[in-house]
């Protein structure tokens, strides 16, 4: 089952049935123009409920199976919208490839106030919200992994770059 | 050492401190299954917590960040739409799948 990354896929399917995100993390950071590799998708997902019956319609509509490392198929669940009301993150396998659902990711408190400072792309038709640069940087910092800390220095000097050009 | 899989290392630094999971976890403060899920990848530790374990198997290490921005990458990528960022990023990530390397 592990597909490799479609984000057109992926997005297609998210914005056809209607879901609310802000989409964070390497791919946004790839979209702000950071020259990094990215292979997966790493969504906030606007916590309504209503919102959340959408994402477990389009979930399933992706084939979604929770990723585990020793079960790289994935492990089949049933995306209840009340489930997801109560998971702080959910890492999945989709037909589309990889997607992360991040519902109180590290540095980001609210929901409105992200998706009030995010960006739409768009891809050919495809409205896409992508978090501000400088969310995804405070929400590298907050994390704080290697990895993190490891990507922080190409965001800050794209951060300088982008402003130079203004 | 930033940016690669953690996990092997604190394996490594466990075992040459001839601790078990719980004995490592005791000293930690938290759980044997914490440990095990960093062993195994399964979950991350912060840099902060990095340094403790470090500390709790008895060893003394620098945690640096080794990374060469190179701007003119940047400066290319920003000339690009990011329709064409995106698909030139995934694309890497294909070819680097294809031959057996993570990214």
């Amino acid at each position: 089952m592990l597909q490799p990354l479609d984000p057109d896929c992926l997005f297609a399917s998210l914005h056809g049935h209607g879901v609310g995100y802000v989409l964070i993390g390497g791919m946004a950071a790839v979209l702000h123009g950071s020259p990094t590799v990215t292979n997966d998708a790493d969504i906030v997902p606007d916590p309504h409920p209503d919102n959340l019956a959408r994402l477990s319609a389009a979930l399933v509509d992706l084939a979604a199976r929770i990723r585990t490392v020793d079960d790289p198929e994935g492990i089949r669940f049933d995306p209840h919208p009340a489930l997801m009301a109560s998971m702080a993150m959910l890492n999945l396998t989709t037909r589309c490839g990889n997607l992360d659902l991040a519902f109180s990711p590290a540095g980001i408190e609210d929901y409105a106030e992200l998706s009030g400072r995010a960006v739409s792309f768009d891809l050919d038709g495809t409205p896409v919200m992508v978090a501000s640069l400088d969310d995804v940087i405070g929400s590298k910092e907050a994390a704080d992994r290697p990895r993190d800390r490891a990507a922080l220095p190409v965001l800050y000097a794209l951060r300088e770059e982008i402003e130079r050009e203004r | 050492m930033l940016g690669q899989p953690m996990a092997p290392w604190i394996h490594r630094w466990r075992q040459a401190a001839g601790l078990t999971q719980a004995e490592l976890a005791a000293r930690l403060g938290t759980t044997q299954s914490a440990v095990s899920r960093w062993e195994n990848g399964h979950d991350e530790p912060r840099l902060a917590t990095l340094a403790e374990i470090l500390g709790a198997c008895g060893l003394r290490g620098e945690l640096v960040v080794d990374v060469d921005v190179d701007r003119a990458q940047i400066r290319q990528q920003l000339a690009m739409s990011p329709r064409q960022r995106l698909a030139s990023s995934v694309n890497v990530s294909r070819m680097l799948a294809k031959a057996g390397v993570k990214s």
